[in-house]
């Protein structure tokens, strides 16, 4: 590809071998890419190694910050609201099979509170 | 206790059939990389000693001398090296499995979205379509002088919010240009969000393109410049890539 650049288009050829910023990079391989979730070693070694994808990012967390790269914030496997919300689904079916065996209390207020969002949205 | 064992790393993977293809590539702390078939499919990967990752925990920032840093190079550089010579998809930077074993399994248990990911990917390469204006953010509040009347405080507000709200409309605007001019060409548009690296508003538009279309889509870029009013964007266009972009939704749905 050549590079024509008139005055107000550059084209860039794809840089090879350390031609783009260590940010570029990071922007690639950190916020994008495939992640097999759960496939992380997390049976090797030792424990530390549970969190070593956490570690090793949140470590430069502000290097990335400062870098516009936050998506772990949002990254259920990170996060760790991926098992709060299966926790939470499993939980819900399990009340809601306990109030099954229970007698019909329709006066009872107790079973809004387990509605979804605590009920908070009435 | 377990100073210089090893783990597997993944670097991207490709169709079985492109496997040959891939000649010697040197991946983190220079291992070369080796190809690992299953199921159709071959993973580019290489043993890693773990005390490096260890030792990146303790980094207290990415240096551009650390070990992180070199190891993020790398795995950047493999990529690349694969995407030369065969249709790829890029892991992400991180994915360790135990053993050999253990990216055998997660090839074959992911065999299905893999094949997915690389049937959208086949024959394209990724493309960069940056437009930045020249104008400075105009994120902050304009800094108030000490004594001001409330009238024209209120006006200046009103005033700065309107300003606020063109410049969005123009930026909008933009896009949906960029977008409609690059349809043709691109088979599929990522708008990127506004990183705060760029000083000015900056649309960022990342397009996967066959390779085939590669002169035609920065032509079409060339044509969407050229069709409009000078208005001091600056345009650049950049590529070929590996399919970075689309290769996650292979996998995250």
């Amino acid at each position: 590809m050549n590079t024509l650049p008139d005055h107000r288009i550059t084209t860039v050829p794809a840089t090879r071998g350390g031609g783009d910023s260590l940010a570029d990079i990071l922007e690639r391989v950190l916020d994008k890419g495939i992640v097999i979730a759960g496939d992380i070693a997390v049976n090797i070694l030792d424990v530390e190694l549970l969190t070593l994808k956490v570690r090793l990012l949140i470590s430069s967390v502000d290097t990335a910050r400062e870098m516009g790269i936050d998506w772990w914030s949002r990254d259920p496997f990170l996060t760790g609201n991926d098992g709060l919300a299966r926790e939470n689904r499993e939980l819900r079916s399990r009340v809601a099979r306990l109030e099954r065996m229970l007698p019909a209390a329709p006066d009872d207020p107790a079973p809004d509170l387990l509605a979804p969002n605590g009920g908070a949205d009435r | 206790m377990s100073e210089g064992r090893t783990a597997w790393y993944v670097y991207a993977v490709i169709d079985a059939a492109e496997a040959g293809a891939v000649g010697p590539l040197a991946g983190i702390d220079d291992v070369p990389v080796q190809v690992v078939a299953s199921s159709g499919l071959a993973a580019v990967a290489a043993p890693v000693d773990l005390a490096g990752f260890r030792a990146a925990q303790d980094e207290p920032s990415l240096r551009e001398d650390g070990w992180l840093a070199a190891a993020v190079r790398a795995h950047d550089r493999v990529v690349e090296g694969v995407f030369d010579v065969a249709p790829v998809l890029p892991f992400r930077f991180g994915a360790l499995y135990p053993d050999r074993a253990g990216v055998v399994n997660a090839l074959a248990s992911r065999c299905a979205q893999l094949r997915e990911g690389l049937r959208r990917i086949a024959g394209t390469a990724e493309w960069s379509v940056k437009v930045a204006g020249t104008e400075a953010a105009t994120d902050q509040e304009p800094t108030e002088p000490d004594t001001v009347d409330g009238t024209s405080w209120m006006l200046r507000r009103r005033d700065a919010v309107r300003a606020r709200e063109a410049a969005r409309d123009r930026w909008a605007r933009v896009a949906t240009e960029v977008c409609d001019g690059l349809g043709q060409y691109a088979r599929e548009t990522y708008l990127a969000p506004r990183s705060p690296r760029d000083p000015t508003p900056t649309i960022r538009a990342v397009c996967l393109v066959g390779r085939v279309d590669e002169e035609a889509f920065v032509e079409a870029v060339r044509d969407l410049v050229d069709g409009r009013p000078d208005d001091g964007l600056r345009w650049e266009v950049s590529g070929p890539r590996p399919a970075y972009h689309y290769a996650a939704g292979a996998d995250r749905g």
